[in-house]
């Protein structure tokens, strides 16, 4: 501000100058016309004009004297008289030119016309009006011996009348020339200070504009992290939810304040706090998507607004994300410090419909969370506080799930339907929980993956196959397969389930295409999956393309790669029957298939006229409810033992 | 034909104006200071038409006072009108040139004498002129009251001790 009023200070100082400066030029510009016109000028240029004139006046008086001289019988008094007059008023005109005295200084200007002065006095008496006789030769003599040097006297002074002329002609130019280059320099000089005004009226409408949006930074976003303020965070939130009422959409709030934070103030000082506050901030702007807004309400207190969710689950491993990333060390001006958060979550339009409630609520669940120990997240709605409990245990029951051999496979016969018999099961993943009882995969298996467990868990379920295979083949069928369901987590280049593969294998002595592992439609958009596939099949693994029809589906893809066996998703076999389109398209995946060299297995079978469909139009395997339930390892030797050969559908159940 | 015949007339108009008249009622002058020649129509002499300082001051007589660049103060003009002694001499040209009792000449465009006010001055501040004051009679432009006047040309044109004019 005090800057502000220094520049319109300069402002008005300069407009006061440029309107001088402007002043004067037009000042100097008007006298040159002035001067260049004047009478002074002209009285000046007349003066050499004026001296001649009277020196050539002379010259006819004397003329006139000379022919009174020669010829005095014809004397004429008059004409010689008017001669004498225009002498006189030759030397007055001269004398009363107020040019004459400064432009003939330093000639002999005057001591010739005080001679002239004296010439005049001497002769004005036979000059006169009233004595009117004609003059004596010897006065007319006498008046031209006078005469005669005066002439000479003037002729001179004409001379250095016409040189003084042109001296003062050549002072006057460059007079001229100096007014000029005075007003040239005073108009660069202008244009110069108009140039500078127009520099700082605009840099001045620049800072202007400068501290405006300075204002409205300061209006809206917090100084030290730079992050939305509780302002902005408001505004945000407001136009968020507005949005997701449009689209229909949820979004979660979630309420994060720092723990113990007064205690890394009071042991590393404020300074050191507020270098935690910024890095806690910019970690939390890691750990959400640029769509998301991580505000900073003022404190330790920083809120994150999640929009366009797909599922609520997400929130939790974004809020548990967080807390990971606060928990690594900060390091902070050279020193390392530790802190934790508390999280509050609540869901838009669940919890509540606005701004004000919905803030109460993630304030609320991030104060349960501190009750409950810190360096957690709780949400507000019991029923998804319970959810994620849940989840929780869930995750950490499964990290001993293997340990505690609490895993067990189900075998769910494959027929072949031609001939009702039994040479292939799908092997079922079960997890017996001490509390709960028996978890389907459906449940567990998106927890396994999330964490990273689906590998080791995935690894146990192939070696438990192949050795179930392994003894069934040698009491029972020597040709019998397994198929395995895998996750793609398992297929990528950075796990090396496949070397575990080999020699679960080898260990149990069981050759490849005793297995066929079933893959899903996605991993085929994986271009490097391809080597991979190579490398599986070497080994003499089978695959089946699980639940085709329900992906990306594309019969170009089923052509670039190696496919044993197909297996056609239950939600088409589900609605078969005679003239239904699934019909069409279950004949069309058969026919395709069939040309391909690959074999189909329809899933979901589960009544007698779906089997015979499907057997109709060529369809090599089917499973499902009509022929058995998935049973049990144990439950499945009975199948072999009671025939010993093939297991009849009939009899199972 | 109306255009025409109004030409015409005119024409005979003009016819009759140029013709020199050598008017019988023409006063010749008695000690001549100011001889008009030329292109005009009206004569009382040999050499033109000739007036002396009485005829000059019973034409209508015009003055002012103007500042000038021969006298440090400004001074009272007057004297008659240079259009009224052109008229009365049947003066019909475009150029005036003036001459002077030392011989010294200029050239007026004829329509100065209308368009300003232009005197023959025969009096300063009352007095007549002598030779000796640029008398007797005085060429002046009413500088002060005409800034166009105000100029080289104008002051060049203001002649002194005026003798002769002959109009072409
Ligand atoms: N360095 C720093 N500290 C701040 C700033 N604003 C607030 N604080 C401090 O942050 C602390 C916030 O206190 P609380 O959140 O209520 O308490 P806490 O110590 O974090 O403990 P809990 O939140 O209950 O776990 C107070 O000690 C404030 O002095 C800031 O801008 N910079
Ligand atoms: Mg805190």
């Amino acid at each position: 501000m005090q800057s502000n009023k220094r520049v319109t200070y300069w402002l008005i100082l300069i407009s006061a100058a440029l309107l001088l400066v402007f002043t004067g030029v037009l000042y100097l510009q008007f006298h040159h016309s002035r001067l260049l016109s004047s009478t002074v000028q002209y009285s000046e240029s007349n003066v050499s004009w004026n001296v001649f004139q009277l020196q050539s006046e002379a010259l006819r008086f004397n003329n006139a004297l000379y022919t009174a001289v020669l010829d005095p019988s014809s004397m004429d008094m008059d004409y010689l008289s008017l001669r004498y007059d225009l002498f006189y008023s030759r030397v007055d005109t001269v004398r009363q030119n107020p040019a004459t005295e400064q432009l003939l200084e330093g000639t002999d200007y005057a001591p010739i016309f005080q001679r002239i002065d004296a010439f005049l006095r001497n002769n004005e008496g036979y000059f006169t009006q009233d004595s009117q006789q004609p003059l004596d030769q010897a006065v007319i003599e006498s008046i031209l011996k006078q005469l005669e040097p005066l002439q000479a006297s003037l002729n001179d002074l004409s001379l250095a009348s016409v040189h003084q002329s042109g001296i003062h002609a050549e002072h006057r130019a460059s007079e001229v020339q100096r007014q000029i280059a005075i007003s040239t320099g005073l108009i660069v000089f202008q244009l110069l200070l108009t140039l500078l005004f127009f520099y700082i009226v605009i840099r001045q409408i620049k800072q202007l504009q400068a501290s405006r949006e300075d204002l409205s930074q300061l209006a809206n976003y917090d100084p030290l992290t730079s992050l939305p303020n509780r302002r902005l965070f408001l505004d945000r939130l407001g136009q968020e939810i507005r949005k997701a009422h449009r689209t229909k959409d949820r979004l979660a709030l979630l309420f994060l304040d720092l723990d113990n934070f007064k205690d890394i103030n009071d042991t590393l000082g404020h300074e050191v706090g507020d270098l935690l506050l910024q890095e806690a901030a910019r970690r939390l702007g890691e750990c959400v998507r640029e769509s998301d807004t991580v505000a900073r309400l003022g404190g330790d207190e920083f809120t994150i607004i999640l929009s366009d969710l797909d599922d609520t689950e997400h929130v939790a491993s974004i809020s548990q994300a967080i807390l990971k990333t606060l928990s690594d060390p900060f390091e902070l001006d050279g020193r390392e410090g530790f802190v934790s958060a508390s999280i509050g979550i609540t869901f838009y339009p669940d919890d509540a419909n606005d701004v004000n409630a919905l803030l109460k609520n993630a304030d609320q669940a991030m104060y349960v969370a501190k009750e409950q120990g810190r360096n957690r997240f709780h949400y507000f709605t019991a029923s998804m506080q319970q959810a994620a409990q849940t989840k929780m245990h869930l995750v950490n029951d499964l990290r001993n799930a293997l340990a505690n051999e609490e895993f067990q496979l189900y075998y769910h016969p494959i027929i072949e339907l031609a001939t009702g018999t039994v040479h292939k099961a799908e092997a079922l993943l079960r997890w017996k929980h001490p509390l709960r009882g028996i978890i389907y995969p459906l449940e567990f298996i998106p927890i396994a993956e999330e964490t990273g467990l689906i590998i080791d868990i995935g690894n146990w379920v192939f070696h438990e196959a192949a050795r179930q295979t392994q003894r069934w083949r040698q009491q029972y069928q020597p040709a019998f397969q397994v198929s395995i369901n895998t996750s793609p987590l398992q297929l990528r280049s950075e796990t090396n389930s496949l070397e575990h593969w080999r020699r679960s294998l080898e260990s149990v002595g069981l050759p490849g295409n005793a297995i066929a592992i079933e893959i899903t439609e996605s991993l085929l958009m994986d271009a490097s999956f391809t080597k991979r596939l190579v490398a599986i099949h070497d080994m003499g693994i089978e695959v089946s393309l699980d639940d085709f029809g329900t992906g990306y589906s594309s019969m170009s893809y089923l052509k670039k790669f190696d496919i044993d066996y197909l297996k056609i998703h239950k939600s088409f076999v589900a609605n078969l029957q005679q003239g239904a389109s699934d019909l069409a398209i279950c004949e069309a995946v058969l026919v395709m298939a069939q040309k391909l060299g690959i074999m189909v297995i329809a899933e979901g079978i589960e009544t007698n006229e779906q089997q015979k469909l499907l057997q109709a139009m060529g369809c090599d395997f089917g499973q499902g409810y009509l022929f058995s339930h998935p049973v049990s390892a144990a439950a499945f030797e009975k199948l072999f033992e009671a025939h010993t050969l093939s297991v009849q559908v009939q009899d199972l159940g | 034909m109306f255009a025409f015949r109004r030409m015409i007339i005119s024409l005979g108009l003009l016819f009759f104006a140029a013709l020199p008249s050598h008017a019988e009622d023409a006063v010749r002058a008695k000690k001549p200071i100011l001889t008009l020649s030329g292109a005009i129509s009206q004569t009382n002499s040999d050499s033109g038409y000739e007036f002396d300082m009485a005829m000059l001051e019973q034409l209508p007589q015009y003055s002012f006072t103007t500042s000038t660049p021969w006298f440090p103060e400004p001074h009272k003009f007057s004297g008659p009108l240079m259009r009224d002694i052109l008229t009365k001499v049947g003066a019909q040209g475009e150029t005036l040139t003036a001459i002077a009792l030392n011989d010294y000449k200029v050239s007026i465009p004829m329509d100065n004498s209308t368009r300003f006010n232009l005197i023959v001055a025969t009096h300063k501040d009352d007095k007549r002129m002598s030779v000796r004051e640029k008398g007797p009679l005085f060429v002046i432009y009413p500088f002060d009251s005409d800034s166009e006047t105000q100029s080289q040309v104008y002051y060049d044109q203001s002649i002194w001790q005026l003798k002769a004019i002959h109009i072409d």
